[in-house]
């Protein structure tokens, strides 16, 4: 079955390099979506600050559109997957409140779509054993903490989310793409998103402590599943080190690039260079350091296998010859092993 | 001296229970609200003590509050609230219940927002640039204006902006929808107002009627059951 796929205002254009990996990540997994017929805007925060009924119509509206293509609609922005999930939650409950959204839309949405945030879809019907046995690049050396935000997981009883505090869907979607997910306790700390802009120094702070605790925790980079995230930890970084005077250089990554990465796409397939704090001298080095590593690694295996043949062949030799005499003994073991270990290295 | 105004509270927290569906009278002061909300240290006033000055009734103080309008949304203190209480839905809808009234607020949110609606229900999809014109303009302050500008670059260089914005199919329907809930929002709000104004002006009469039996009128009864659980 076709999944529907509401990209939203942020993907579709200040972060397209979200929306275009995620279309080429669930492509290698083999998972086929068509975007929701003529989508507008979630309402996002702004709607329900200001209406109730507003903001459930407007989403509600997407959620008509998406029943064009099918029953589940993935929603990769956090903030739309809540503001749609919200108004699912609530038009499917109650008959009533669904008649007065479809007083307010053009045509009534008469259907049952179920919303999904990427990792929760990805956990679900992909999973992680999947993503692993497809993995083709080393990402061990990448040094990661997944940050989820607010709106992947609060409230638990919208989301499904079953520990709001300590949410493990990105970790575990980060481990079986083969990086080194570094444990924080900052993962569900909010950004500040909402009030980047009318609040500024809210979101600096807030910001601002999220890179801090990365760092802190080991991390040479932030795995993010929301561009409004990105966008206070990526773009405003500059503004966030002029207010607190630091000098940040911490690369934020989208969920779908690091998974896109380890299932053997190229920096460019998912738009590394988009990304403002430039990350791809660090996942060039982290790839070659894996590559070396494994090469230092498969040389350690060669030479410890010769060790023990050598001394397999050692143990052989003195029990072959229980009764030598004491003055040889020592001289002959020593020269004899290195013919053996040497074939026993080849292969 | 805080004055309880048990109507008043009770109004706000039938209205609450309705539309939020949390009953403020479950907050037994623990705090945690305040201490887990990341943005305390802009509020004029602490969720905790919201959830207080709703329970005693003090509602013009709340809906005129910096707190409401700088709540971010990012629902911990909803998520760690021990007796259930969704306080984030609370600001919000307080913060909605301000905006109906037309309260003057002190602070840009309500302006970003409407920038924000108003871009959308022209465009049906956000016009990022167009949206953030209009909301400096909005704020009549250059200095804010100035200190996002050095982000333009970025964003037009890699193209993540566009400059001219277009309108989408169904922004017209969006359009519509902006401003029919808008509409409806405006009724229910003058409604509620013009009930508590009759409930308020019966209450005062039925204690003129009955000077000596006091206890027994419409607002009394609001009050017993007010004082017994506040």
């Amino acid at each position: 079955m076709t999944l529907a796929y509401y990209p939203g205002c942020s993907l579709h254009k200040s972060s397209a390099e979200y929306d275009v990996s995620v279309r080429k990540v669930l492509d290698v997994l083999g998972v086929e979506i068509k975007e929701v017929p003529e989508w507008t805007c979630c309402g996002s925060t702004p709607a329900h600050m200001m209406d109730h009924l507003l903001a459930q119509s407007l989403a509600a509206r997407n959620l008509r559109q998406a029943a064009l293509v099918g029953d589940e609609l993935l929603a990769p922005c956090p903030s739309c997957y809540q503001r749609e999930k919200n108004a699912e939650v609530e038009i499917h409950a109650s008959d009533a409140f669904r008649a007065e959204v479809n007083e307010v839309l053009d045509k009534p949405y008469t259907g049952r779509v179920t919303v999904w945030s990427l990792p929760e879809y990805l956990m679900k019907f992909v999973g992680e054993a999947k993503i692993a046995s497809l993995v083709k690049a080393d990402l061990s050396q990448l040094k990661v903490v997944p940050y989820y935000g607010c709106l992947l997981g609060r409230p638990g009883e919208l989301t499904g989310e079953k520990d709001i505090e300590q949410p493990m869907m990105m970790d575990l979607l980060l481990q079986a793409a083969g990086a080194d997910v570094k444990w924080w306790n900052y993962k569900t700390e909010c950004c500040g998103a909402s009030v980047g802009m009318p609040k500024a120094e809210i979101q600096r702070v807030l910001s601002g402590k999220i890179i801090e605790q990365a760092l802190a925790a080991g991390a040479e980079a932030i795995v993010v599943a929301c561009p409004l995230c990105h966008v206070n930890l990526d773009l405003k970084q500059g503004q966030i080190n002029k207010a607190l005077g630091t000098d940040y250089n911490v690369p934020i990554l989208y969920l779908s690039q690091v998974l896109g990465l380890a299932l053997g796409l190229s920096g460019d397939d998912v738009l590394l260079r988009q990304n403002v704090v430039d990350p791809t001298v660090l996942v060039g080095t982290a790839i070659q350091k894996a590559a070396a590593i494994r090469v230092e690694e498969e040389r350690k295996a060669a030479e410890k296998a010769a060790k023990e043949a050598a001394k397999a062949a050692k143990a052989a030799e003195t029990a072959a010859k229980p009764a030598a005499e004491p003055a040889a003994a020592p001289a002959a073991p020593a020269a004899a092993p290195t013919k053996p270990a040497a074939e026993e290295a080849q292969p | 001296m805080i004055r309880y105004d048990a109507q008043s509270a009770a109004r706000t927290r039938d209205r609450l229970l309705k539309e939020v569906e949390t009953d403020v009278r479950d907050c037994y002061q623990c705090g945690n609200c305040s201490a887990s909300c990341p943005a305390a240290f802009t509020f004029d006033i602490m969720p905790n003590q919201m959830m207080r000055m709703l329970q005693v009734g003090m509602v013009d103080k709340v809906l005129d509050s910096k707190s409401i309008q700088l709540c971010i949304q990012c629902l911990t203190c909803t998520g760690r609230c021990p007796r259930n209480i969704d306080v984030a839905g609370i600001f919000e809808d307080l913060k909605t219940i301000a905006a109906g009234q037309g309260r003057d607020v002190p602070e840009h949110a309500k302006t970003f927002n409407e920038a924000f609606m108003n871009a959308v229900a022209r465009f049906g999809r956000l016009p990022e640039l167009y949206m953030m014109g209009m909301f400096y303009l909005g704020t009549m302050n250059p200095k804010m204006a100035m200190g996002d500008a050095g982000l333009a670059v970025p964003m037009l260089t890699k193209g993540k902006m566009a400059i001219v914005p277009r309108r989408s199919k169904g922004a017209d329907e969006v359009g519509r929808i902006y401003k029919k809930s808008i509409e409806k929002a405006k009724a229910r709000e003058k409604a509620f107002t013009e009930a508590a104004a009759r409930e308020e002006a019966a209450a005062a009469r039925a204690a003129k009627a009955a000077p000596a039996a006091g206890a027994h009128g419409a607002g009394a009864s609001t009050a017993d059951e007010t004082e017994v659980t506040a």
